[in-house]
């Protein structure tokens, strides 16, 4: 005979349905989808704050579980707001006169950029024909042809006054292979011949030698001046270059800056352009050819290049400001690269080469960036905080950033900075930024918390249903009746684990939309049934349920040996549940106890073995503390006991199994068999009172799958917290199970509710003596605990005296 | 190429005065003697005043572009114009090939002008270079460049120097002769002696359905004809071998710097 076990829960307790005639409407096709957000009125909240606040460090971190469309949401919003926003400049590199290794920004209107580098593009065009046609000219030639013949004059003006001066003394001024000689001649006007010369007398010796070192000396300050009057004709010839150069490209360089007046920072760059023509003029003279080795670097074309204008921004034809998503954050793709060209095995570079970032492209409006994507790529993340904190976008070469190479490159002017970032993460990330990051709170001030969930109740089902509609629109499916709606509204509260609630992962709802629309159109039919729902319910738990069966079959064939009838003292079915990811499904597992003479240690084996978790570890300590302060008042607990989850070969974590674990305990100091038709999960305090579990519909139906195996007899039950029976939404079967006698499912307090199921004894209550009634399981209990000091105290004592005698 | 006087041509003389070498006469040489196909011979000439200076007890020179004294003798000087002669040879023998002319170089010691004539046949054309009389010579364009395009020394006008003799009519053919062969403007530089209708008779001789043009300067008129120096250039001034001693241009023939072509 099936003994009764108290009071179970009704059915309708372990199932909150959907009523589908509270939905007004017939199919989803009669709904307008849902253009607002469902339950995210905090995150909204926080996105339009942070959207709207000014300030430094107003930056939004939005978080939130994945698959609740945080991204669509913020990018919504977003773009609605930046809408309204003006468009932001235009901004161009250019060359930077005065120091060519860090090119200049200009910051232009937006549009203003592309014509201005059209307009330096044909400018560049026209001064590679206008400076050589100008320096072809008859009168610069002759002025310049003048300016030479006159140093040649000159030159030979002084050279010929020595020679007339050597003429007078004598002596003969000689060109010799690399320079100039004085000879003396005879008498017929021949250079002296040696012999001759050795003739003379001393004294005219002396004379000749004297006259020819003055006329060294003299020719000598006379060739010293020759670099001097070189060096003056040449800065004459690039006087007249300067001039000639000036005329040739002033209107051209005029029309330019008629056509960008307004922008002052063109004009002194124009400025600048005009000016470093005219002083590199002759680079420009001859239009010559690349060379064949250094093709980027050479040429009339390579100096001309330096009055390109890179565009780096361009919001030509734009009517807002941007927002802007990057979904592979590196760190050049955020602050920008400096790329090189390979000539020869050499790299090289210029202003033209720069490469704008998404801070560039966004700023002036927002960027969206995945926080966890920023995270894993190399120093994106420092790259990001360093242009916020700076409110600068500096484009700098990692490889130089870090000092990894030493050799020289660009370092163009910083952009100023202003952009919104709203960093995308779930909240995991958050929380280890905020704790362990100290510039985080700095720049991400604002936190948009998305929620999962949203409560169940009249005003949030038709805003679900609309939401069913615009999926259903979205993905092209068909319309789904009222029915299917409500059925989903169901699973959403499954998926929450909170009957009081509707999850709002759009992810698995849509996942299941659509497999509900694949079912329909198997069957071909027009609309989506309720039916159809649970089919895609079904079929995709049949996709994962692999595992969950095997494990079933393994208790089932008694490879895992888990008792679902009959009594056992010290041993009980605790329940857990297995996350595989995506699917989730609960297993019982046993737990036995025993216990010894002993000094009040608690020997938690899953600890011992490493195979428990701290939860777990927690929740174990907290059991033994409620048995020495419930039992063991006035004595010492001396009792040992050891307690583990048997054919546990996996990290068990959580407190959930607490209570089973304690019942367990209480039975094995009772002596009081537990049910083994009976399963057990939630967590205790150091009162004995029960407290709230995870997953506990999954955990319900996995002891319910395990007992349908050995048959149903109405003993079977689940013993859950009084406070997890809000959360239940538990399968159709199960329900009807319950609803049958077949199976029941039980909510208890405190763990005295607990006991006094799982044994059929009442726990007992302490009378006004603080004694308790002996025929209970406390009682029994705290009379082994009295009996264990008792004989603790006698082997104490016996041992002290064995040790005295010897 | 048939030149047009190539009969009156039996040899090409070009005198090299070392160290003053002349780029511009070789080059100019080179190309007459292509043209005439009339054999080249250069005179490489070391001066022989600048042999006997380096045997002097105080010789010294003076470096060109820094002034800067040393000591010179005969070793170092003759290594010095052997060096500048194998360089010499050596681009002879090339444009030898280039042009398939026969060329021949001679080393010798003497005064450059001397030596050129008393070498030269009655039928040479022979090349002074003008450096001989320049403190700064050839130095801006360097020593010789193998393969040298001598047409870059054929874009200005030739001079001619024509007073109604025989041997300035010789003078007036060669340069009518090289004006139509390289296209160039013939400047008639017209001493005292040449009456002007003789000048337009020459003039009507030349051929003229050439694109060149000759102009006519009296060298009375040294204005003008410093003027059209300075204004045209000069690529060879031409004219007979004893009037080199003969005129004394002054002005006009300092500022006219240019091979000088003797025939």
């Amino acid at each position: 005979m099936v003994m009764s076990l108290g009071n179970p829960l009704k059915p309708e307790a372990l199932y909150t349905p959907c009523d589908a005639g509270t939905l007004d409407f017939e199919t989803t096709a009669d709904l307008v989808g849902l253009d607002e957000v469902v339950g995210q009125s905090r995150a909204l909240s926080a996105l339009n704050y942070g959207i709207h606040v000014k300030g430094h460090g107003c930056n939004i971190f939005a978080l939130g579980p994945a698959g609740i469309r945080k991204h669509e949401i913020v990018t919504r919003i977003l773009q609605g707001e930046a809408s309204s926003r003006p468009v932001p400049s235009d901004w161009c590199y250019v060359w930077n006169f005065k120091h060519p290794h860090k090119p200049s920004v200009i910051e232009m209107p937006p549009g203003r950029g592309v014509r201005f580098c059209q307009h330096m593009e044909q400018l560049i065009e026209d001064l590679g024909t206008a400076i050589p046609s100008a320096f072809e000219t008859e009168e610069y030639q002759t002025r310049v042809a003048d300016l030479e013949r006159d140093l040649i004059a000159r030159r030979d003006e002084m050279l010929q006054q020595v020679d007339e001066e050597a003429t007078r003394r004598r002596v003969r001024f000689l060109h010799t292979p690399s320079g100039f000689a004085f000879a003396p001649l005879d008498a017929g006007g021949e250079v002296i011949d040696p012999d001759h010369f050795s003739k003379l007398s001393d004294k005219k010796k002396k004379q000749i030698e004297a006259d020819v070192k003055e006329l060294q000396e003299r020719l000598q300050k006379v060739i010293r001046q020759f670099p001097i009057w070189q060096k003056e004709t040449r800065e004459k010839i690039k006087e007249i270059d300067r001039e000639i150069a000036h005329y040739a490209v002033e209107h051209l360089i005029g029309g330019v800056r008629k056509n960008h007046h307004d922008l002052p920072e063109v004009c002194r760059y124009l400025e600048d352009v005009e000016k470093d023509i005219v002083e590199h003029v002759r680079e420009f003279r001859q239009q010559t050819e690349p060379q064949a080795f250094f093709p980027l670097r050479s040429g009339t074309a390579e100096a001309l290049r330096r009055y390109k204008v890179n565009v780096i921004v361009d919001h030509n034809g734009e009517a807002s400001a941007a927002v802007i998503y990057q979904d592979l954050p590196t760190y050049s793709n955020l602050v920008g690269r400096i790329e090189y060209q390979a000539q020869m095995g050499t790299l090289l570079t210029d202003f033209s080469l720069i490469q704008a970032g998404d801070l560039h492209r966004a700023n002036g409006g927002y960027l969206v960036l995945d926080a966890d994507r920023v995270l894993r790529q190399p120093f994106a993340w420092e790259g990001l905080k360093r242009a916020l904190r700076s409110r600068l976008i500096r484009i700098e070469p990692l490889e130089k950033a870090y000092g990894l190479m030493n050799t020289s490159s660009l370092e163009p002017e910083p952009i100023p900075l202003d952009v919104k970032v709203v960093l995308v993460g779930d909240t995991r990330l958050y929380y280890l930024l905020n704790h362990y990051d100290p510039d985080f709170a700095d720049l991400f001030g604002v936190i948009a918390d998305f929620s999962e969930e949203v409560d169940r109740d009249g005003g949030s089902t038709m805003p679900f249903a609309r939401l069913v509609a615009r999926i259903a629109q979205e993905e092209e499916l068909r319309p789904f009746d009222r029915k299917a709606v409500a059925r989903v509204i169901e699973f959403s509260s499954r998926l929450a684990e909170d009957a009081s609630k509707l999850s709002v992962n759009v992810r698995q709802i849509s996942d299941l939309l659509r497999e509900s629309d694949y079912t329909a159109g198997a069957r071909e039919a027009s609309q989506i049934s309720s039916g159809d729902v649970q089919a895609a319910i079904d079929a995709r738990i049949y996709r994962h349920d692999r595992i969950r069966e095997r494990a079933y079959e393994a208790i089932g064939r008694e490879l895992v040996k888990i008792d679902v009838a009959g009594e056992t003292v010290g041993q009980i079915n605790g329940l857990s549940v297995l996350d595989l990811g995506d699917f989730s499904f609960g297993l019982p597992s046993r737990i036995t106890t025993t216990t010894r003479l002993g000094d009040g240690k608690f020997l938690d084996i899953q600890r011992e073995t490493r195979l428990g978790g701290k939860i777990h570890s927690k929740g174990v300590l907290i059991m033994s503390n409620f048995l020495a302060s419930t039992y063991a008042r006035e004595y010492p607990l001396s009792m040992s006991a050891s307690i583990v989850f048997e054919q546990s070969y996996g990290i068990v974590d959580g407190d959930s199994a607490s209570l089973a674990e304690l019942c367990a305990l209480l039975s094995a100091l009772s002596h009081l068999p537990i049910r083994q038709s009976v399963a057990v999960t939630g967590s205790v305090n150091q009162r004995g009172e029960v407290q709230a579990i995870g997953g506990v519909n999954q955990k319900i139906e996995g002891f319910f799958d395990v007992c349908s195996q050995a048959g149903l007899d109405g003993s079977h039950a689940v013993i859950i917290p009084a406070s997890n029976v809000s959360h239940l939404m538990l399968r159709e079967d199960v329900v009807a199970a319950v609803s049958e006698g077949r199976f029941n499912v039980h909510s208890v307090d405190d763990v005295n509710g607990a006991i006094e199921l799982l044994t059929g004894v009442p726990a007992g209550d302490r009378d006004d003596n603080g004694n308790l009634p002996t025929d209970s399981v406390n009682g029994m209990a705290e009379k082994t605990l009295i009996e264990l000091a008792v004989r603790r105290r006698e082997f104490a004592r016996n041992s002290s005296a064995g040790g005295e005698e010897a | 190429m048939n030149h047009p006087t190539a009969r009156m041509v039996e040899r090409v003389l070009v005198a090299i005065n070392s160290p003053l070498r002349s780029d511009d006469a070789l080059a100019a040489a080179v190309e007459l003697a292509s043209s005439f196909q009339a054999p080249l011979m250069a005179l490489f000439v070391e001066d022989v005043n600048l042999a006997r200076l380096s045997e002097l007890p105080f010789a010294k020179e003076l470096d060109r572009s820094s002034g800067v004294i040393r000591p010179l003798n005969p070793q170092s000087l003759d290594r010095a114009l052997e060096a500048e002669a194998r360089k010499l040879r050596k681009w002879l023998q090339d444009e030898s090939k280039r042009r398939r002319i026969s060329v021949s170089m001679q080393v010798v010691r003497g005064h450059c002008v001397g030596i050129a004539e008393r070498m030269a046949r009655s039928r040479d054309i022979v090349f002074v270079d003008y450096a001989v009389r320049r403190y700064f010579g050839n130095i801006a364009t360097g020593s010789f460049l193998p393969g040298q395009d001598a047409s870059r020394l054929w874009d200005k006008p030739v001079w001619v120097l024509y007073d109604g003799t025989k041997r300035t009519r010789r003078a007036l053919a060669l340069a009518s002769s090289l004006g139509q062969t390289y296209r160039l403007d013939v400047v008639i530089l017209a001493g005292e002696e040449a009456d002007d209708n003789d000048i337009e008779e020459q003039k009507s001789k030349m051929p003229s359905n050439r694109k060149w043009e000759c102009q006519v300067l009296r060298l009375s008129d040294q204005k003008s004809v410093i003027a059209a120096v300075r204004n045209r250039g000069c690529a060879a001034l031409v004219l007979p071998r004893e009037y080199e001693h003969k005129h004394d241009f002054g002005l006009i023939g300092s500022i006219m710097r240019c091979p000088r072509i003797l025939v």
